[in-house]
């Protein structure tokens, strides 16, 4: 093994495209901390990271971030809602530093934060945070009308999970080829060229919105509870295992696994030297993460923050993270059941943003919360475990210190019942006022896209306004980090 | 089914090895399934290259096909019998197949609640985990059961009629999981629409998909009926989003686009029939009788088992009788209007669900829509649009399950031998089936058996003679029945992987499973079985068992036999022992595609093993781990 030296180093792109031929007896071995600290140089000033944190399920945004006050927001929020409706005394008040724009020109500032969402409030009024609101997919500007006579182009599979999903994480405009974050890393592998490992990592097993287009770079997928590593892996077992991986494949199903464990080889010793880093640059990352130790979320994220404070061990400029936490399909139970997920969102995000800082990467970390869809204003039931169903716009949040914090973008909506943008007669499912592809242009153009480029990740771009002018209200970069 | 004691079925593993070294079996030729086999090409280099055995025939290859098709893996006593029937009777070998079929389908079902049942009342106190019991039921049903086919369909159908316990609820309600999975196996060879109205009204259904106490709308109240059920029914259940064609292609309109089979107004209305349902027992005084609370608890304790055994119940008072303007059953008919009911009775209610669900079913997309799910369990990830319609055809417009299974199993597509060679023939195997096939093959065991020797179970005359209760751990290959992350199973069945499959534009549904992570932890799990650490780690105090008579072993003495019973050098004779596995876990491919590498690196290793330890370890890890193995063609 010959890795001591940047000029010998294995570099991923290159490995996967020939991933079929490549055997064992190639791949890098055992990348020391020292050697790492030579490829450290590979890491510039200029490294960025997005953080995708996919709510699936259909998160009820609209109780996550809420009208608060006596007006006439909240008033239709109160009779909207009903029986599942958030005292206003109970939410987290928001100091907006804009006023928010409202659908019919509005004028309401009053909003909190889920009663359990005390800390993302705080980061929200520290600026640190952001909402996007009312964004979902579109494949053009909708409105009621359009919608109920049928005038105007529509995502396919409107209301259905896997479709919605589908979309959220890649375009709704024509047929599923690739993800964003897939298609992301590919316009930006200038910015990846020297890494030893996938720029897209996976905490939770594979995704639309990290398949690239041209299926070169594959997600890298790592457990939540982090490293996997063969157990009793040595003598005749290892070598008989590493020649059976290393033949040719008949069958492209067993030629995938072939590449698959090819990649688990590989990464295996680069994602434990990342680990490694992160173990003594004097963060105490169990302590930071101790309220969310048994969540879930809370464990992916870990791992992701510990994945970029080693970032000289994977040595790619721009990774890209997918995180998911599930569980927000409330048709029951919605006051309880999204009360605890708020409550474990809240103090996952928390302790992620405590680590960032501790390490130094909050301000190169971009990390957005979405979800497929919202859900209908009104529920399914008068009792006391009633839930909502599947709706469209739904309200996401941006984190980061490349953020413009504090501030509503887009539109919120006016949640009038029955009119303005509910497709239905009395369920409140509104129609989104900021397409979903909009709102991830700015991501992508913040982490290295030029404009022109930003329809061939999101072509139906090209039906909407600019999301990067001051019309479309999407700002949420701050002037200097673009 | 001649019953083997276990002496005899040891010997014959020893016979039948060298039956299919050394012999050619003496395949008849009349049937489409015995061209000619392919010879093995020159190996490319002498060192570490077998001697050179006659080849199995082609026949011997598809009997292992078809039983790794049709059951939880294939023992070597199976696949015996399957061949002398052919050999005796020289009748066409797909008579015989479709009498092993219609044998199958007579054997009664293998209970996993009554199962589940008398594991737990050994237990003796509430442990909370009595779920776990449920989970072992499936392990012990699947290694042993003699309805094995019954048992492939019921774990087929729950990939597509998915529960899962993930919801604490439903692993609490560890009873009512148990007789969801009985419930599909007692449907495995009927009709879907009856599947469907039994999911329907289940109420493990009921509490996954929140259809249970789901009340009609009041708009003056704000509240409207819970539209899960109604979606995921037509979108998962019967005939998904676009209209298709017999064959499964999707129909396109003018605009050359897909059509929709439905939109939100028919969910809306179809969320109305799944008004009123609730738990139809109650416990009073003691006494089991109708439940008359419609909002009655999801109670899961040990107490409310009962509530989810039983059906739910309409409570008509709760139920929308309205007319309801549903979809329609292909995209030039008009919709299916249900008439407003004449009585609001709790029949009259139960009438229209029995009329929607047979509607769904008959819907001409039904047919095709489930029918490649089935294939893609039972056969091949990308069935060709003829063989989807064919399958279709058979299930007609009430999903005749019995026809559709013949037609899976005993399609030209299915048994065609040319289809060996194609690079994307088969499927990856569900992670489950990986692990029972070697369970199957070498033994797998516990010390306590289910009949008179042991726990003497009544209900160990559905399992066979030599069976025992397997109590394994949780074991992380990424797949646990009745335990999907969601209601959309745990992968799409258009999972396309990067790569050369994609490029190719085909689908490999388990491989999405399959990220580096999860084979690591797979090939662990393997690893763990060796290690002799097969039982799970708590074992009750109550139990009148030791760990030493719980603990799940392999037979491994097979490996030894071989090794020791074939003349020649130590390639020889790992060489039989390659070919053993590779016949009956992977049907013989590594041999007949000559896949020197891989075969040689498993004969090299095996025949410098120090030990019989290890040359077992090293035979069975090399093999479990071969990407050739996750393979079924």
């Amino acid at each position: 093994m010959k890795n001591q030296d940047t000029g010998s180093r294995r570099r991923f792109l290159k490995q996967s495209c020939k991933f079929a031929a490549l055997s064992y007896a190639s791949s890098l071995g055992l990348f020391s901390l020292a050697s790492s600290r030579v490829t450290a140089a590979g890491i510039d000033n200029n490294y960025k990271a997005l953080v995708y944190v996919f709510l699936a399920g259909g998160n009820d945004s609209f109780n996550m971030v809420a009208p608060k006050g006596h007006g006439s927001l909240r008033t239709r929020y109160e009779q909207g809602r009903r029986n599942i409706a958030l005292p206003s005394d109970s939410l987290h008040a928001l100091q907006l530093q804009s006023p928010a724009q409202i659908t019919g020109n509005e004028n309401y500032s009053e909003f909190g934060m889920h009663p359990n969402c005390g800390d993302l409030a705080r980061l929200f009024n520290q600026k640190e945070l952001a909402v996007v609101c009312n964004v979902g997919n579109l494949f053009e500007p909708t409105s009621r009308a359009q919608y109920l006579s049928d005038e105007v182009r529509l995502p396919p599979q409107l209301f259905s999970h896997s479709d919605q999903q589908r979309q959220f994480q890649s375009e709704p405009s024509r047929q599923f080829r690739f993800g964003w974050g897939g298609r992301l890393a590919e316009l930006v592998h200038g910015q990846n060229a020297d890494g030893n490992v996938s720029p897209l990592i996976s905490t939770s097993g594979q995704n639309a919105f990290q398949t690239s287009m041209e299926g070169v770079i594959s997600p890298y997928v790592l457990k939540r509870s982090g490293l996997t590593r063969l157990n009793g892996f040595n003598g005749r077992r290892k070598a008989m295992v590493e020649q059976i991986m290393a033949s040719g494949s008949e069958h492209h199903m067993a030629a995938k696994i072939r590449q698959t464990f090819s990649s688990a080889q590989i990464a295996e010793d680069i994602v434990g030297n990342a680990f490694s880093i992160a173990d003594n640059n004097g963060v105490d990352y169990d302590e930071l993460f101790a309220p969310v130790a048994e969540s879930n979320i809370g464990q992916q994220l870990k791992i992701v923050a510990k994945m970029i404070a080693g970032k000289s061990a994977a040595n790619n400029n721009r990774p890209v993270y997918f995180v998911k936490m599930g569980g927000f399909d409330n048709h029951r139970n919605l006051l309880a059941d999204h009360a605890s997920l708020m409550a474990e969102l809240n103090a996952a995000l928390t302790s992620f943003r405590n680590a960032l800082v501790a390490q130094g990467d909050f301000d190169c970390t971009l990390t957005t919360i979405g979800s497929e869809f919202g859900r209908t204003f009104t529920p399914n039931g008068n009792d006391a475990d009633a839930g909502t169903d599947h709706a469209w716009g739904g309200n996401a949040l941006v984190m980061g210190g490349m953020v413009d914090g504090g501030r509503f973008y887009g539109q919120y909506p006016d949640l009038k019942l029955g009119e303005s943008l509910d497709t239905d007669r009395r369920r409140g499912r509104w129609i989104p006022t900021t397409s979903t592809s909009q709102y991830c242009a700015v991501i992508a153009h913040w982490f290295g896209v030029a404009p022109p480029q930003l329809n061939t990740i999101f072509p139906s771009l090209d039906n909407f306004p600019d999301p990067l002018s001051a019309s479309a209200n999407l700002q949420f970069i701050k002037g200097d980090n673009v | 089914m001649k019953r083997l004691s276990l002496p005899t079925l040891k010997y014959l593993l020893v016979v039948l090895s060298f039956s299919f070294l050394f012999s050619c079996g003496g395949g008849s030729s009349d049937t489409p399934n015995t061209s000619a086999p392919q010879p093995p090409s020159p190996p490319p280099s002498g060192g570490t290259t077998p001697p050179a055995t006659p080849d199995i025939t082609m026949q011997d290859i598809d009997i292992i096909r078809f039983l790794t098709q049709s059951t939880f893996g294939v023992r070597p006593a199976d696949y015996q019998a399957l061949r002398a029937q052919i050999n005796a009777d020289g009748s066409n070998q797909l008579q015989v197949y479709e009498n092993w079929i219609d044998a199958q389908i007579a054997l009664p079902q293998s209970s996993m609640l009554e199962f589940t049942d008398l594991s737990v009342e050994l237990l003796l106190e509430d442990n909370n985990s009595e779920f776990k019991e449920r989970r072992d039921a499936f392990w012990t049903a699947a290694v042993f059961s003699r309805d094995q086919l019954r048992q492939r369909m019921a774990f087929a159908l729950s990939q597509i009629l998915v529960v899962s316990e993930t919801s604490a609820t439903i692993r609490k309600a560890y009873r009512g999981t148990a007789d969801y999975w009985d419930m599909l196996g007692r449907n495995a060879f009927g009709h879907y629409n009856q599947a469907l109205l039994d999911t329907s009204i289940h109420p493990i259904m009921g509490i996954w998909l929140s259809h249970i106490k789901n009340r009609k709308a009041n708009p003056e109240l704000g509240f409207f009926p819970d539209e899960n059920y109604a979606r995921e029914i037509m979108q998962l259940f019967s005939f998904g989003l676009v209209h298709r064609e017999r064959n499964g292609t999707i129909k396109l309109d003018e605009n050359n686009a897909p059509i929709a089979t439905y939109d939100n107004n028919v969910i809306q209305q179809m969320a109305r029939v799944f008004t009123g349902l609730s738990y139809s027992a109650q416990v009073r005084s003691g006494q089991e009788v109708t439940n008359t609370n419609f909002d009655l608890n999801d109670g899961a304790g040990n107490n409310f088992q009962y509530r989810w055994i039983h059906p739910m119940r309409f409570f008509p008072q709760h139920h929308d009788f309205g007319e309801k303007t549903l979809f329609s059953v292909d995209e030039t008919a008009e919709p299916i209007v249900i008439p407003s009911a004449t009585e609001n009775t709790q029949a009259a209610a139960m009438a229209e669900l029995v009329q929607v669900i047979d509607a769904i079913v008959a819907h001409r997309t039904t047919a095709p829509y489930i029918a490649r799910q089935l294939i893609q369990r039972f056969v091949t990830s990308n069935p060709s649009a003829n063989y989807i319609e064919r399958v279709a055809t058979a299930f007609g417009e009430t999903g005749d399950l019995t026809a559709t299974i013949k037609a899976i199993l005993l399609d030209p597509e299915a048994r065609e031998p040319n289809v060996l060679a194609s690079s994307s023939f088969g499927k990856a195997k569900d992670p489950i089936l990986h692990i029972t096939a070697l369970l199957r093959l070498l033994n797998a065991h516990s010390n306590v058996a289910l009949g008179e020797q042991g726990l003497d179970w009544p209900i160990a005359t559905s399992f066979e003679e030599e069976a025992s209760w397997l109590r394994l751990p949780d074991l992380a290959i990424g797949q646990q029945a009745l335990g999907a992350p969601s209601v959309f199973n745990f992968f799409s069945p258009d999972f396309s992987p990067s790569g050369e499959l994609a490029v190719n534009s085909l689908v490999a549904p388990e491989l999405q499973l399959m990220s580096e992570s999860q084979l690591y932890s797979t090939m662990n799990a393997i690893h763990s079985i060796l290690s002799n650490r097969l039982l799970r780690g708590r074992i009750e105090a109550n139990l009148p068992f030791s760990r030493e008579q719980l603990n799940v072993s392999l037979d491994t003495d097979v490996i030894e036999n071989l090794w020791s019973q074939t003349e020649g050098s130590s390639n020889a004779k790992a060489t039989a022992v390659v070919d053993y596995f590779d016949l009956f876990l992977n049907a013989g491919q590594l041999k007949r595609t000559d896949n020197n590498l891989t075969r040689e690196a498993l004969i090299t290793e095996i025949a410098a093993a120090a030990t019989p330890q290890e040359r077992a370890s090293l035979a069975i890890y090399g093999t479990m781990t071969a990407p050739e193995f996750f393979i079924q063609r």
